[in-house]
Protein backbone atom coordinates (compact mmCIF):
# COMPACT_ATOMS: atom_id res chain seq x y z
CA UNK A 1 0.00 0.00 0.00
CA UNK A 2 2.85 2.37 0.84
CA UNK A 3 4.43 1.67 -2.54
CA UNK A 4 1.14 2.46 -4.25
CA UNK A 5 0.93 5.86 -2.54
CA UNK A 6 4.54 6.58 -3.34
CA UNK A 7 3.91 5.74 -6.97
CA UNK A 8 0.98 8.15 -7.10
CA UNK A 9 3.03 11.12 -6.00
CA UNK A 10 4.70 12.13 -9.25
CA UNK A 11 1.41 12.31 -11.07
CA UNK A 12 -0.22 15.67 -10.70
CA UNK A 13 -2.74 15.09 -13.45
CA UNK A 14 -5.64 14.25 -11.13
CA UNK A 15 -6.10 17.78 -9.81
CA UNK A 16 -7.48 19.30 -12.98
CA UNK A 17 -9.79 17.82 -15.56
CA UNK A 18 -7.66 17.42 -18.61
CA UNK A 19 -7.26 14.69 -21.10
CA UNK A 20 -4.38 12.36 -20.48
CA UNK A 21 -3.21 9.21 -22.19
CA UNK A 22 -2.43 6.70 -19.47
CA UNK A 23 0.22 4.30 -20.62
CA UNK A 24 -0.70 1.00 -18.97
CA UNK A 25 1.30 -1.08 -21.46
CA UNK A 26 3.89 -2.27 -18.95
CA UNK A 27 1.43 -3.22 -16.21
CA UNK A 28 1.82 -6.79 -15.06
CA UNK A 29 -0.31 -6.64 -11.95
CA UNK A 30 -3.08 -4.28 -10.96
CA UNK A 31 -4.76 -3.54 -7.67
CA UNK A 32 -7.98 -1.61 -7.00
CA UNK A 33 -6.03 1.30 -5.49
CA UNK A 34 -4.01 1.66 -8.66
CA UNK A 35 -6.66 1.02 -11.24
CA UNK A 36 -9.80 2.61 -9.81
CA UNK A 37 -8.51 6.22 -9.56
CA UNK A 38 -7.15 5.94 -13.12
CA UNK A 39 -10.43 4.46 -14.40
CA UNK A 40 -12.51 7.13 -12.70
CA UNK A 41 -10.24 9.85 -14.04
CA UNK A 42 -10.57 8.46 -17.57
CA UNK A 43 -14.34 8.18 -17.15
CA UNK A 44 -14.67 11.78 -16.04
CA UNK A 45 -12.26 13.45 -18.42
CA UNK A 46 -12.48 11.58 -21.73
CA UNK A 47 -8.87 10.59 -21.27
CA UNK A 48 -7.49 7.55 -23.02
CA UNK A 49 -5.25 4.67 -22.10
CA UNK A 50 -2.91 2.26 -23.77
CA UNK A 51 -3.85 -1.32 -23.00
CA UNK A 52 -1.46 -3.52 -21.04
CA UNK A 53 0.69 -5.72 -23.25
CA UNK A 54 0.23 -8.55 -20.80
CA UNK A 55 -2.81 -10.44 -22.11
CA UNK A 56 -3.96 -11.57 -18.68
CA UNK A 57 -3.94 -8.05 -17.27
CA UNK A 58 -5.61 -6.65 -20.36
CA UNK A 59 -8.32 -9.31 -20.27
CA UNK A 60 -8.80 -8.74 -16.53
CA UNK A 61 -9.37 -5.02 -17.09
CA UNK A 62 -12.02 -5.84 -19.69
CA UNK A 63 -13.66 -8.34 -17.34
CA UNK A 64 -13.96 -5.81 -14.52
CA UNK A 65 -15.42 -3.20 -16.89
CA UNK A 66 -12.42 -0.86 -16.71
CA UNK A 67 -12.65 2.11 -16.97
CA UNK A 68 -16.38 2.93 -16.97
CA UNK A 69 -17.67 0.27 -14.55
CA UNK A 70 -21.22 -1.04 -14.20
CA UNK A 71 -24.09 0.87 -12.70
CA UNK A 72 -26.87 -1.67 -13.11
CA UNK A 73 -27.61 -4.51 -10.71
CA UNK A 74 -28.61 -6.77 -13.62
CA UNK A 75 -25.21 -6.36 -15.31
CA UNK A 76 -23.42 -6.75 -12.00
CA UNK A 77 -25.17 -10.02 -11.24
CA UNK A 78 -24.09 -11.50 -14.59
CA UNK A 79 -20.52 -11.46 -13.36
CA UNK A 80 -19.80 -14.57 -11.37
CA UNK A 81 -16.02 -14.72 -11.20
CA UNK A 82 -14.79 -11.18 -10.80
CA UNK A 83 -16.17 -8.23 -8.89
CA UNK A 84 -16.70 -5.49 -11.47
CA UNK A 85 -15.89 -1.82 -10.96
CA UNK A 86 -19.18 -0.44 -9.68
CA UNK A 87 -20.47 3.03 -10.36
CA UNK A 88 -23.00 4.16 -7.77
CA UNK A 89 -25.32 7.00 -8.73
CA UNK A 90 -27.20 9.33 -6.45
CA UNK A 91 -30.20 9.66 -8.77
CA UNK A 92 -31.78 6.30 -7.95
CA UNK A 93 -31.01 5.50 -4.35
CA UNK A 94 -32.82 2.15 -4.31
CA UNK A 95 -30.98 0.88 -7.40
CA UNK A 96 -27.74 2.17 -5.87
CA UNK A 97 -28.49 0.41 -2.59
CA UNK A 98 -29.15 -2.86 -4.42
CA UNK A 99 -25.93 -2.52 -6.40
CA UNK A 100 -23.97 -1.79 -3.22
CA UNK A 101 -25.68 -4.80 -1.56
CA UNK A 102 -24.71 -7.08 -4.46
CA UNK A 103 -21.17 -5.73 -4.29
CA UNK A 104 -20.91 -6.30 -0.53
CA UNK A 105 -22.32 -9.82 -0.81
CA UNK A 106 -19.87 -10.69 -3.57
CA UNK A 107 -16.98 -9.39 -1.48
CA UNK A 108 -18.19 -11.51 1.43
CA UNK A 109 -18.48 -14.59 -0.80
CA UNK A 110 -15.03 -14.01 -2.25
CA UNK A 111 -13.67 -14.19 1.29
CA UNK A 112 -15.15 -17.71 1.48
CA UNK A 113 -18.24 -16.46 3.32
CA UNK A 114 -17.09 -17.48 6.79
CA UNK A 115 -20.10 -17.20 9.09
CA UNK A 116 -19.70 -14.47 11.66
CA UNK A 117 -17.66 -12.23 9.38
CA UNK A 118 -20.56 -10.61 7.52
CA UNK A 119 -20.68 -7.57 9.79
CA UNK A 120 -16.96 -7.00 9.53
CA UNK A 121 -17.17 -7.09 5.74
CA UNK A 122 -20.34 -5.06 5.37
CA UNK A 123 -19.68 -2.37 8.00
CA UNK A 124 -16.87 -0.42 6.31
CA UNK A 125 -18.33 -0.72 2.81
CA UNK A 126 -21.75 0.60 3.84
CA UNK A 127 -20.39 3.41 6.01
CA UNK A 128 -17.84 4.59 3.48
CA UNK A 129 -20.29 4.45 0.57
CA UNK A 130 -22.95 6.43 2.43
CA UNK A 131 -20.30 9.05 3.26
CA UNK A 132 -19.83 9.74 -0.43
CA UNK A 133 -23.46 10.70 -0.92
CA UNK A 134 -23.70 12.59 2.37
CA UNK A 135 -20.55 14.67 2.02
CA UNK A 136 -18.96 14.74 -1.43
CA UNK A 137 -21.63 16.87 -3.15
CA UNK A 138 -21.09 14.70 -6.20
CA UNK A 139 -23.66 12.42 -7.75
CA UNK A 140 -21.35 9.47 -8.31
CA UNK A 141 -19.28 7.17 -6.17
CA UNK A 142 -17.13 4.20 -7.14
CA UNK A 143 -16.24 0.90 -5.51
CA UNK A 144 -14.03 -1.92 -6.62
CA UNK A 145 -12.50 -4.95 -4.94
CA UNK A 146 -10.35 -7.93 -5.76
CA UNK A 147 -9.57 -11.01 -3.72
CA UNK A 148 -6.17 -12.56 -4.32
CA UNK A 149 -6.51 -16.27 -3.50
CA UNK A 150 -2.76 -17.00 -3.57
CA UNK A 151 -1.96 -14.07 -1.33
CA UNK A 152 -5.06 -14.62 0.79
CA UNK A 153 -6.06 -10.99 1.02
CA UNK A 154 -8.70 -8.70 -0.36
CA UNK A 155 -8.05 -5.19 -1.66
CA UNK A 156 -10.90 -2.75 -1.84
CA UNK A 157 -11.09 0.85 -3.02
CA UNK A 158 -13.93 3.36 -2.61
CA UNK A 159 -13.68 6.83 -4.05
CA UNK A 160 -15.38 9.97 -5.22
CA UNK A 161 -14.45 13.05 -7.23
CA UNK A 162 -16.23 15.44 -4.91
CA UNK A 163 -15.13 18.40 -2.86
CA UNK A 164 -12.76 16.50 -0.56
CA UNK A 165 -12.46 16.73 3.22
CA UNK A 166 -10.83 20.16 3.62
CA UNK A 167 -13.43 21.87 1.42
CA UNK A 168 -16.25 20.02 3.19
CA UNK A 169 -15.05 21.36 6.58
CA UNK A 170 -14.68 24.81 5.05
CA UNK A 171 -18.17 24.87 3.54
CA UNK A 172 -20.03 23.20 6.41
CA UNK A 173 -18.07 24.30 9.49
CA UNK A 174 -16.19 27.39 8.20
CA UNK A 175 -12.89 25.75 9.10
CA UNK A 176 -9.91 26.79 7.03
CA UNK A 177 -7.59 23.83 7.32
CA UNK A 178 -5.03 21.88 5.33
CA UNK A 179 -5.73 18.51 3.74
CA UNK A 180 -3.60 16.86 6.44
CA UNK A 181 -5.59 18.51 9.24
CA UNK A 182 -8.86 17.60 7.53
CA UNK A 183 -7.87 13.93 7.54
CA UNK A 184 -6.92 14.22 11.23
CA UNK A 185 -10.30 15.72 12.11
CA UNK A 186 -12.14 13.03 10.16
CA UNK A 187 -10.18 10.37 12.04
CA UNK A 188 -11.07 12.06 15.34
CA UNK A 189 -14.73 11.72 14.45
CA UNK A 190 -15.53 15.38 13.82
CA UNK A 191 -18.46 15.29 11.47
CA UNK A 192 -18.66 17.71 8.60
CA UNK A 193 -22.31 18.06 9.57
CA UNK A 194 -23.32 20.00 12.68
CA UNK A 195 -25.08 16.93 14.12
CA UNK A 196 -23.04 15.63 17.08
CA UNK A 197 -24.40 12.12 16.59
CA UNK A 198 -22.53 11.79 13.34
CA UNK A 199 -18.91 11.48 12.33
CA UNK A 200 -18.44 7.82 13.18
CA UNK A 201 -18.15 6.39 9.67
CA UNK A 202 -14.52 6.79 8.70
CA UNK A 203 -13.04 6.35 12.16
CA UNK A 204 -14.97 3.26 13.16
CA UNK A 205 -14.49 1.71 9.70
CA UNK A 206 -10.75 2.18 10.06
CA UNK A 207 -10.90 0.53 13.50
CA UNK A 208 -12.90 -2.41 12.18
CA UNK A 209 -10.41 -2.84 9.32
CA UNK A 210 -7.18 -2.39 11.27
CA UNK A 211 -8.13 -3.81 14.69
CA UNK A 212 -11.00 -6.18 13.91
CA UNK A 213 -9.76 -7.56 10.62
CA UNK A 214 -6.02 -6.97 11.09
CA UNK A 215 -5.88 -5.07 7.81
CA UNK A 216 -4.36 -1.91 6.38
CA UNK A 217 -6.22 1.32 5.70
CA UNK A 218 -5.45 4.29 3.49
CA UNK A 219 -7.27 7.57 2.99
CA UNK A 220 -6.26 10.21 0.44
CA UNK A 221 -7.90 13.60 0.10
CA UNK A 222 -6.44 16.53 -1.80
CA UNK A 223 -2.71 16.51 -1.25
CA UNK A 224 -2.60 14.38 1.88
CA UNK A 225 -2.75 10.72 2.77
CA UNK A 226 -2.98 8.64 5.91
CA UNK A 227 -1.75 5.07 6.02
CA UNK A 228 -2.69 2.86 8.95
CA UNK A 229 -1.52 -0.66 9.69
CA UNK A 230 -1.95 -2.18 13.10
CA UNK A 231 -1.21 0.63 15.54
CA UNK A 232 1.01 2.54 13.13
CA UNK A 233 -0.52 5.66 11.59
CA UNK A 234 1.45 7.69 9.09
CA UNK A 235 0.27 11.03 7.76
CA UNK A 236 1.88 12.16 4.53
CA UNK A 237 1.80 15.36 2.51
CA UNK A 238 1.76 14.61 -1.21
CA UNK A 239 3.47 17.66 -2.68
CA UNK A 240 2.85 17.02 -6.37
CA UNK A 241 -0.41 15.15 -6.11
CA UNK A 242 -3.92 16.47 -5.63
CA UNK A 243 -6.92 14.17 -5.69
CA UNK A 244 -10.11 16.14 -6.00
CA UNK A 245 -12.36 14.12 -3.68
CA UNK A 246 -11.59 11.22 -1.36
CA UNK A 247 -9.95 7.86 -2.00
CA UNK A 248 -10.22 5.17 0.63
CA UNK A 249 -8.52 1.84 0.13
CA UNK A 250 -7.99 -1.09 2.43
CA UNK A 251 -6.49 -4.51 2.48
CA UNK A 252 -7.80 -7.29 4.71
CA UNK A 253 -6.48 -10.80 5.13
CA UNK A 254 -8.98 -13.61 4.64
CA UNK A 255 -10.71 -14.10 7.99
CA UNK A 256 -10.13 -17.48 9.61
CA UNK A 257 -13.06 -17.44 11.96
CA UNK A 258 -15.91 -15.39 13.33
CA UNK A 259 -15.09 -11.77 14.13
CA UNK A 260 -16.94 -9.67 16.67
CA UNK A 261 -16.83 -6.06 15.56
CA UNK A 262 -19.35 -4.78 18.09
CA UNK A 263 -16.55 -3.45 20.37
CA UNK A 264 -15.72 -0.95 17.60
CA UNK A 265 -19.27 0.29 17.19
CA UNK A 266 -19.81 3.51 19.09
CA UNK B 1 -45.41 -1.43 -5.11
CA UNK B 2 -45.63 -2.05 -1.39
CA UNK B 3 -47.46 -5.04 0.02
CA UNK B 4 -49.83 -3.75 2.60
CA UNK B 5 -51.90 -5.77 5.03
CA UNK B 6 -55.35 -4.27 4.92
CA UNK B 7 -58.39 -4.70 7.24
CA UNK B 8 -57.24 -2.54 10.10
CA UNK B 9 -53.96 -4.29 10.79
CA UNK B 10 -50.68 -2.40 10.61
CA UNK B 11 -49.30 -1.80 7.16
CA UNK B 12 -46.18 -3.90 6.56
CA UNK B 13 -43.26 -2.76 4.45
CA UNK B 14 -40.80 -5.43 3.46
CA UNK B 15 -37.42 -3.75 3.52
CA UNK B 16 -35.32 -6.35 1.65
CA UNK B 17 -37.89 -6.73 -1.10
CA UNK B 18 -38.70 -3.08 -1.63
CA UNK B 19 -35.32 -1.56 -0.85
CA UNK B 20 -32.25 -3.75 -0.42
CA UNK B 21 -30.96 -6.66 1.70
CA UNK B 22 -28.11 -4.53 3.04
CA UNK B 23 -29.27 -1.13 4.20
CA UNK B 24 -26.31 1.20 4.11
CA UNK B 25 -27.28 4.70 3.16
CA UNK B 26 -29.27 7.44 4.82
CA UNK B 27 -30.82 8.27 1.43
CA UNK B 28 -32.69 5.01 1.22
CA UNK B 29 -34.17 5.53 4.68
CA UNK B 30 -35.38 8.92 3.46
CA UNK B 31 -37.04 7.07 0.55
CA UNK B 32 -38.68 4.81 3.11
CA UNK B 33 -39.88 7.90 4.95
CA UNK B 34 -41.63 9.07 1.79
CA UNK B 35 -43.39 5.70 1.53
CA UNK B 36 -44.53 5.88 5.17
CA UNK B 37 -45.86 9.38 4.57
CA UNK B 38 -48.16 7.97 1.87
CA UNK B 39 -49.67 5.29 4.11
CA UNK B 40 -52.91 6.18 5.84
CA UNK B 41 -52.46 3.63 8.64
CA UNK B 42 -51.25 4.78 12.03
CA UNK B 43 -49.20 1.66 12.59
CA UNK B 44 -46.39 0.65 10.26
CA UNK B 45 -44.32 -2.50 10.61
CA UNK B 46 -40.95 -2.35 8.93
CA UNK B 47 -40.20 -5.98 8.14
CA UNK B 48 -36.47 -6.73 8.23
CA UNK B 49 -36.80 -10.40 7.26
CA UNK B 50 -33.94 -11.21 4.83
CA UNK B 51 -32.14 -7.98 5.69
CA UNK B 52 -28.55 -9.05 6.34
CA UNK B 53 -27.15 -5.85 7.73
CA UNK B 54 -27.97 -2.25 8.59
CA UNK B 55 -25.14 0.29 8.75
CA UNK B 56 -24.77 2.60 11.71
CA UNK B 57 -25.72 5.55 9.53
CA UNK B 58 -28.86 3.84 8.23
CA UNK B 59 -29.74 2.70 11.76
CA UNK B 60 -29.37 6.28 12.99
CA UNK B 61 -31.68 7.50 10.23
CA UNK B 62 -34.17 4.72 11.08
CA UNK B 63 -34.21 5.73 14.74
CA UNK B 64 -34.75 9.38 13.75
CA UNK B 65 -37.57 8.28 11.45
CA UNK B 66 -39.26 6.31 14.24
CA UNK B 67 -39.01 9.30 16.58
CA UNK B 68 -40.34 11.70 13.97
CA UNK B 69 -43.40 9.58 13.25
CA UNK B 70 -44.03 8.97 16.96
CA UNK B 71 -44.36 12.75 17.36
CA UNK B 72 -46.97 12.65 14.60
CA UNK B 73 -48.80 9.79 16.33
CA UNK B 74 -47.81 7.15 13.83
CA UNK B 75 -46.23 4.05 15.33
CA UNK B 76 -43.27 2.51 13.54
CA UNK B 77 -42.11 -0.97 14.57
CA UNK B 78 -39.03 -2.85 13.46
CA UNK B 79 -39.96 -6.52 13.05
CA UNK B 80 -38.10 -9.73 12.12
CA UNK B 81 -34.70 -8.14 12.63
CA UNK B 82 -31.79 -10.54 12.79
CA UNK B 83 -29.55 -10.39 15.85
CA UNK B 84 -27.00 -8.03 14.30
CA UNK B 85 -29.59 -5.62 12.93
CA UNK B 86 -31.31 -5.54 16.32
CA UNK B 87 -27.95 -4.91 18.03
CA UNK B 88 -27.17 -2.02 15.72
CA UNK B 89 -30.56 -0.39 16.19
CA UNK B 90 -30.31 -0.75 19.97
CA UNK B 91 -26.79 0.64 20.00
CA UNK B 92 -27.78 3.74 18.04
CA UNK B 93 -30.92 4.27 20.12
CA UNK B 94 -28.95 3.90 23.36
CA UNK B 95 -26.22 6.22 22.13
CA UNK B 96 -28.88 8.80 21.29
CA UNK B 97 -30.28 8.68 24.80
CA UNK B 98 -26.94 8.54 26.58
CA UNK B 99 -24.02 9.41 24.28
CA UNK B 100 -20.61 8.02 25.08
CA UNK B 101 -18.35 11.05 25.31
CA UNK B 102 -14.80 9.97 24.80
CA UNK B 103 -11.88 12.24 24.15
CA UNK B 104 -10.33 10.87 21.02
CA UNK B 105 -6.61 11.11 20.58
CA UNK B 106 -5.22 10.90 17.12
CA UNK B 107 -1.52 11.50 16.80
CA UNK B 108 -0.18 10.02 13.60
CA UNK B 109 3.47 10.09 12.74
CA UNK B 110 4.04 12.71 10.05
CA UNK B 111 6.35 11.28 7.41
CA UNK B 112 7.64 12.38 4.04
CA UNK B 113 6.57 10.73 0.82
CA UNK B 114 10.22 9.88 0.16
CA UNK B 115 10.33 7.68 3.25
CA UNK B 116 7.51 5.58 1.81
CA UNK B 117 9.36 4.96 -1.41
CA UNK B 118 12.10 3.34 0.67
CA UNK B 119 9.70 0.96 2.48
Amino acid sequence: MSECVASLAPRDVYAGIREVDFDLSSLRWVSPLLILPIGVYIHGSDSTYTRPLDNKVSSYLRTVYFPHGVSSVVTFKRELNYIPISLLKRENSIERERLASSFSRMVYKSLKAIPGTENAVYYPITELVTNIFEHSKKDEGWIFAQFYPRKNFLDLCILDRGRGLAKAYLEEQSLIISDCRAIELAMMGLSVKADTERGYGIRTSKRVICEGLNGGFLIVSGSAALICKGKKEKLIRLPSFDWQGVIIAYRIPQPRGAIDITPYWE
Amino acid sequence: MFRAMKNGKPVKINIAENFAPILGSRDVVRDLDRVIRKTKKNLVNLDFAKVDFVSRSAAHELVLLKEKWARRLKGISFINTNEDVAKMLRLVAASRVLPLRKSIKFEPEVVSIKSLARV
